[in-house]
């Protein structure tokens, strides 16, 4: 039983100089206790999905069609009270900037608590104490005086936590994850990664996972959808998509990870970069919109857009000449 | 002995604000103007009890020089009423009308500028037109209007002066809502359910609070500038000591007795320059990074 269930989403941008789409055609669904990769580069509409699920689009986009459905109701059609209602208690998200995602005037025991005041019976004696348990349960020692610390006296890993802690008071059946370790350093990624693994192993929370990083995926990830142009280009398990990509663009992706290789010969070929760039997303015709990078271009790439087809049971790609590899 | 004090200081110095007193307290020019402040407040508070001399009272031979006789120690004015008593009982009048002009100008201005600011489309458009309609009207001349059309008693003139200065804090107010309601703090906040009414006045007015701070001492200032104005036009309550209405009588004998005019003058610029000085020293405070050096 899926916990959240997109379906054809669709996200519109419109504005004087005209009408873009943003997100086109995504769908994906997520299992409990289970880690939902979202993979593309910068443009590509991973973030706007996600915003798109919490209903938080910036002025100017709107879902335009498709459903998305929390443990079966539709947040889609929700009026935007209840929707609140379900903001920062079932579904929850952290953002990419731990400096700058917290507010600067309020200490941060006082944001958490603000959070569990929203959604919570709890009296001033249990917030403050749930408070306290959270900030530990990130892995914050000294949770009483970090409680009354300002953002500002946080590094950046310890704000990340923080925000963690916030986005799990209400333990959320969702939480959704933008790209929440590129401002960090990679040694408080792996540890902001290995909490949020054991976090969800006691909370059994499905997080969807926003990043560009393969590395990333490979390590926390049980599923995987990549994203190009706003388009669905293959989504699969983990495994099977890192291990026999289908589409050209995810094996791009794949060669570009760095591959470290200890000892006395570091080879420089191994990192290989796809040329070109993402096109402008009002350029995009009806054909394939990788095509004018792709290796494998033919006719009818620039023609039409490829449907989704299955490469094997849970493992689908969209593209005309995609390789079973 | 010094890790008991640097406990203690990381107890009570955390807040943000803490940091601006820090710098604040650096600039001497800002301290002046907070000891002028002060000064002129206690001058205001306790001036009338220590010295209980009726302003309005003739006391002594009219327009005797200051020092010339021990009834009055500033002299007296043209109908022979004592000028210390003036000046005390004036500072009443000029703080109350520059803090009540400014705290309506803050008032006016956040509400217009952060529902502007927050809502943008229709609402931005009506509100910034009607900030645009109150801007282009010449202030002191409206303001005359306004006190000439009421009675001209201390309120009136105060809630004028607060009606013609409001729309510069309007457009600062929403500048600093178009700004913030973007960053993603509120984004974030927004994911965890807040309502509308929590994001404008608790996460981005607190933010958006120290420009705001900064022009509302500023205000004060042209406030008590405008006081003076309207007074010195005939325009202010003539039963309510302020020193505009000193300097405003005292205008036709200038020349044979300076004293009546410019000593109220003086308290005036003293006035005037202190809420500057501190306008200036609190900006300095909240934007350190964009301190003269």
């Amino acid at each position: 039983m899926s916990v959240l269930k997109v379906d054809h989403l669709c996200v519109d941008y419109r504005s004087r100089a005209g009408h873009i789409r943003l997100v086109d055609d995504i769908s994906f669904d997520i299992q409990p206790n289970k880690t939902l990769a979202i993979v593309g580069e910068s443009g590509c509409g991973k973030s706007m999905t996600a915003l798109a699920m919490m209903r938080l689009l910036p002025d100017g986009a709107t879902i335009t069609k498709g459903v998305i459905t929390l443990e079966g109701d539709s947040l889609t059609d929700l009026p935007e009270a209840q929707m609140r209602d379900i903001r920062g208690a079932s579904m929850s998200m952290i953002f990419q900037e731990p400096m700058t995602s917290l507010n600067p005037v309020f200490s941060v025991g006082e944001q958490i608590a603000e959070v569990l005041r929203l959604h919570t019976d709890l009296d001033k004696q249990q917030i403050r104490e749930k408070v306290q348990a959270l900030i530990r349960s990130v892995g914050i020692s000294d949770a009483g005086q970090r409680s009354s610390a300002y953002p500002h006296e946080l590094s950046g890993g310890m704000r990340q936590r923080i925000m963690i802690a916030m986005a799990l008071a209400c333990s959320p059946k969702v939480l959704i994850a933008d790209e929440p370790t590129t401002a960090l350093d990679v040694t408080v990624q792996a540890q902001i990664f290995s909490l949020l693994r054991d976090l969800q192993a006691r909370t059994s929370t499905a997080i969807v996972l926003i990043t560009h990083d393969m590395g990333v995926v490979a390590e926390m990830a049980d599923d995987i959808i990549v994203m190009y142009a706003g388009r669905l280009a293959e989504r699969g398990s983990v495994e099977t998509v890192l291990s026999r990509p289908a589409h050209p663009y995810t094996r791009g992706l794949i060669d570009c990870v760095p591959h470290l290789q200890l000892g006395s010969n570091i080879s420089h070929k191994s990192v290989t970069e796809i040329p070109g760039v993402v096109p402008a997303l009002e350029t995009i015709g009806a054909g394939c919109p990788f095509a004018s990078r792709c290796g494998l271009s033919e006719e009818r790439c620039e023609a039409a857009m490829p449907e989704l087809s299955e490469v094997r049971p849970s493992h689908q790609v969209a593209c005309w000449n995609y390789q079973e590899t | 002995m010094a890790a008991v004090e640097s406990v203690t200081r990381s107890q009570s110095a955390r807040r943000p604000g803490a940091d601006a007193w820090e710098i604040y307290r650096q600039s001497p020019t800002a301290m002046l103007g907070l000891v002028l402040v002060l000064l002129i407040s206690v001058l205001a508070i306790i001036g009338p009890l220590v010295y209980p001399v009726d302003p309005f009272e003739i006391i002594w031979a009219p327009m005797s020089a200051p020092g010339t006789t021990e009834r009055a120690l500033l002299g007296t004015d043209y109908l022979g009423r004592d000028i210390l008593a003036g000046l005390l009982v004036g500072a009443k009048a000029t703080l109350i009308v520059g803090l009540t002009a400014a705290a309506l100008t803050v008032i006016i201005g956040l509400v217009i500028g952060a529902l502007a600011g927050f809502y943008l489309g229709m609402i931005d458009e009506i509100l910034m037109r009607v900030t645009e309609f109150f801007q282009v009207l010449p202030p002191l001349l409206f303001a005359m209007v306004l006190v000439t059309m009421l009675s001209p008693s201390l309120w009136v003139v105060a809630v004028s002066i607060g009606v013609v200065s409001w729309p510069p804090t309007a457009r600062l107010a929403r500048a600093e809502f178009l700004r913030i309601r973007n960053l993603e703090y509120v984004t974030a906040s927004r994911a965890s359910g807040v309502r509308q009414g929590y994001i404008i006045w608790r996460v981005i007015l607190p933010n958006a609070l120290p420009p705001l701070i900064v022009s509302a001492t500023l205000t004060i200032g042209t406030a008590i500038l405008f006081e003076a104005g309207l007074s010195f036009l005939g325009l202010s309550d003539p039963n309510v000591m302020s020193w505009g209405l000193m300097i405003g009588s005292g205008r036709e004998y200038m020349l044979d007795a300076w004293w009546i005019v410019t000593l109220p003058g003086v308290m005036i610029f003293f006035a005037v320059l202190g809420v500057s000085l501190v306008g200036d020293g609190l900006n300095d405070a909240f934007n350190p990074k964009l301190r003269r050096r």
